[in-house]
């Protein structure tokens, strides 16, 4: 279990009010394919992913950021079972998908540096980071939980 | 790897930023510290209050370094030198708080730029920053 303070789940549920996900998905994922080039490992299916602009334009990518993007909404509508929420989603990219966990880490750093752009320095104060980043951390650590 | 463009990118971004230095780089820290508590431990002899005089002095010391290295970065580890023996004998900061920095300097430049800091900034801002992190850390051991 998971010890949220009200300021924190507060901070992570307007936060999540005031961005749309459909908008940052696609961002982060694209971000993350070319900050960290070696991500596209996973992702040979894609198609043109040889420069940041066919990344950021590539509509596989788009709907895939999407995707993900979209399916944190669980875990901010279940902020005291994240764990359980996502076992199944763990299960599927350790055993089917072959996904090494690290790799969420990464995503969750270029959600956060799409949030950060997308809503400024006054409302993604430190306060507002910390809370996200928990958040995110929280998220990460379920999704490679029954990695075995 | 920097290519020259990366190069340039990265210098304009930090001349841009050297007017506001003590801005980004007090945010940086307060950012870091609220972030990763466990960076609070090296800052126990100062007032690390948002935007206390400590921090603004302290923020603008560290973003102006960086901004100096960006101008050069071919020549970093001569410009980083007197920084290096100072991070190694007297500061012996755990060198994996550097990457905590490194990433909250990340966020508050996405947070102030938007749109401007996009992948192809951001990408090159984390080379650059990695690379500014391992020269610091040289002369640990």
């Amino acid at each position: 279990m998971v010890d949220w303070t009200d300021a924190e789940r507060s901070a992570i549920v307007g936060l999540w009010g005031k961005i749309s996900a459909d908008e940052i998905g696609p961002q982060a994922l694209a971000r993350c394919l070319i900050v960290f080039p070696w991500t596209q490992r996973y992702f040979s299916s894609f198609g043109n992913l040889s420069t940041p602009a066919a990344i950021a334009g590539n509509p596989n990518v788009a709907k895939h950021g999407r995707t993900v993007m979209n399916g944190l909404e669980r875990a901010v509508r279940n902020l005291d079972d994240i764990k359980n929420t996502y076992a199944p989603l763990s299960v599927m990219h350790s055993e089917k998908l072959h996904v090494d966990p690290d790799n969420f880490r990464v995503l969750a750093e270029c959600i956060t540096v799409c949030v950060a752009a997308k809503l400024g320095p006054a409302v993604f104060n430190a306060d507002a980071q910390e809370a996200f980043q928990k958040f995110l951390s929280v998220v990460v650590s379920a999704l490679g939980r029954q990695y075995h | 790897m920097l290519s020259k463009e990366e190069k340039e990118l990265i210098a304009q971004i930090w001349e841009k930023m050297i007017p506001i230095a003590s801005e980004i780089g007090s945010e940086s820290l307060h950012r870091m510290m609220t972030t990763f508590p466990g960076t609070k431990t090296y800052f126990s002899h100062l007032d690390i209050r948002p935007r206390s005089r400590q921090m603004l002095s302290h923020g603008k010391k560290i973003v102006l370094a960086i901004a100096e290295c960006s101008k050069d970065i071919s020549s970093m580890m001569v410009t980083l030198a007197p920084l290096q023996t100072l991070h190694a004998y007297k500061l012996k900061i755990d060198p994996y708080n550097l990457k905590y920095l490194s990433h909250c300097l990340i966020v508050t430049l996405a947070a102030h730029m938007g749109s401007d800091f996009d992948p192809v900034a951001h990408a090159a801002m984390d080379k650059f920053l990695s690379a500014f992190a391992a020269v610091l850390a040289e002369k640990y051991r």
